[in-house]
């Protein structure tokens, strides 16, 4: 069965004092099922990291269910870090790919700004080992400082090249409706921004943010029923690594992100040149570079010069992050890969206005739990006109 | 487990999670010990300064943090330089 992305909903990111983690679902869910036509879907998942901690909620499937009107049909949350929206997206097409629902709504959603800073460093540390890497007190952002690190010794790359993905992030976000921060930085900015975890500045940081982002997933029987443009989703994959990055043998390659990226560009019969642009995990300046250069976009160690050059701008050869990528649009983890399928839904079916990417055919969402341990990689196509 | 080995990569954490406060700025690092195996650990009794890639650390009993209303102290290993 062919699945396709029958239509999408969003919040902007960023702070929400006024609604609650389900207010947020609630609305991402309704614009989803409101665009797409499809009122009363088969099956919900929902993708969210740490509602229990942030929200002292868990059980979300049937809350979320409940809230829609549509209790009775079967929902329950899928959890892989600030992977878990795109791996509910992946538990989602395999339901409709298999036959077993016609739709599907997923939800990723995340409240992130209700708990206290250190406390959601300690939430975003639960994708570390806790009787290792959290009873030690280092937090995701040390890791990805140490990460920074050897990444810059080993292949020579210079600190301030890595600020142009920031820059470029923030650049796509100042005319994206959704993004947490819509305005300009500079290189000097990162630069200059504080040093939260030596050589990992502030700037080189997504930042933390409260959102939900929705899409319906329909089986090819049922497209006559939906009202808006669907983009096909033509293969969906997770990969998982050793568990912590220390643990690898070659510490500066994500292997779950090739693996997940090769396997989804193998089940769909393309090959990496057919990709448009890319919806990818920026969480760190330094992920990025690794991600791209793991994958195959770029050469070991040059991804910042690629970036420096403009590769990578919307106008580029190879788009990312098109609505400012999580630096810019905003990181609410759970709800992160569902952003990102949103996002490049919006480019296949022309309705990404001032961020449209120059007609792409192929894109590709990179979502990543823990430092590359999980991986999820989903491929969007454009219908044929 | 060899109580030695060399730092393979670090960063001073400054801004750290709220069980830790108290440790900030706190260093830590990844050290290869002699038998390969890599391990996490914070870095004590010495300046920022004072590390740098492959610097040869050893390993110190030290107490970790403590937890909670009943301040139960969790005890655990911590590298400091080798000045051997």
């Amino acid at each position: 069965m062919k699945v396709f992305s029958a239509g999408v909903g969003f919040t902007r990111v960023g702070d929400h004092w006024t609604k609650s983690l389900v207010d947020l679902a609630e609305e991402a869910a309704v614009k989803s099922l409101k665009s797409s036509g499809i009122t009363v879907p088969d099956f919900i998942i929902v993708g969210n990291m740490f509602s229990a901690v942030s929200s002292r909620q868990e059980h979300l499937g049937a809350l979320i269910a409940d809230t829609l009107g549509l209790s009775g049909t079967p929902a329950y949350k899928v959890e892989g870090a600030c992977a878990s929206g795109g791996v509910a997206l992946n538990a989602a097409n395999a339901l409709v790919k298999s036959g077993e629902a016609d739709s599907v709504l997923v939800v990723g959603v995340e409240k992130m700004r209700d708990i206290e800073p250190g406390e959601v460093a300690r939430a975003l540390s639960m994708a570390e080992n806790a009787e290792y890497t959290q009873f030690l007190g280092a937090s995701f952002v040390s890791l990805n400082a140490m990460l920074t690190r050897l990444y810059l010794e080993k292949y020579s790359v210079s600190l301030e090249s890595l600020a142009a993905f920031p820059v470029l992030a923030h650049r796509n976000a100042t005319t994206a409706d959704h993004a947490q921060f819509r305005k300009t930085i500079t290189p000097q900015d990162v630069a200059k921004s504080l040093p939260v975890s030596d050589p990992v500045r502030v700037l080189d940081c997504a930042p933390v943010g409260d959102g939900a982002a929705a899409t319906v997933l329909v089986g090819e029987n049922i497209l006559p029923d939906c009202k808006s443009p669907v983009a096909e989703l033509v293969s969906s994959s997770v990969a998982t690594n050793r568990f912590s990055f220390y643990e690898r043998e070659d510490m500066v390659d994500f292997s779950a992100t090739r693996k997940a990226c090769q396997n989804a560009i193998e089940k769909a019969g393309l090959t990496l040149s057919d990709i448009d642009f890319v919806e990818l995990h920026d969480a760190f300046s330094v992920v990025v570079a690794l991600a791209l250069e793991s994958m195959g976009f770029s050469e070991r160690g040059h991804a910042a010069v690629d970036g420096t050059s403009g590769d990578f701008d919307l106008e580029g050869k190879l788009p990312i992050g098109t609505f400012g990528g999580l630096k810019g649009r905003g990181h609410p983890v759970g709800a992160t890969g569902v952003y990102q399928f949103c996002e490049a839904y919006l480019q296949l079916t022309g309705q990404a206005k001032l961020n449209q990417v120059q007609d792409p055919k192929i894109g590709l969402t990179h979502n990543m739990g823990g430092i590359d341990t999980t991986t999820a990689v989903h491929l969007l196509r454009r219908m044929d006109d | 487990m060899p109580k030695t080995g060399n730092i393979v990569t670090y960063t001073v954490l400054r801004e750290t999670m709220t069980r830790f406060e108290a440790h900030a700025p706190m260093i830590l690092a990844i050290i290869q010990l002699e038998n390969q195996v890599k391990v996490l650990s914070q870095i004590v009794d010495c300046s920022e300064d004072a590390i740098k890639i492959g610097s040869r650390v050893k390993a110190v009993f030290r107490k970790v943090a403590s937890n909670g209303d009943s301040d139960t102290i969790q005890y655990g290993y911590k590298f400091a330089i080798d000045t051997q």
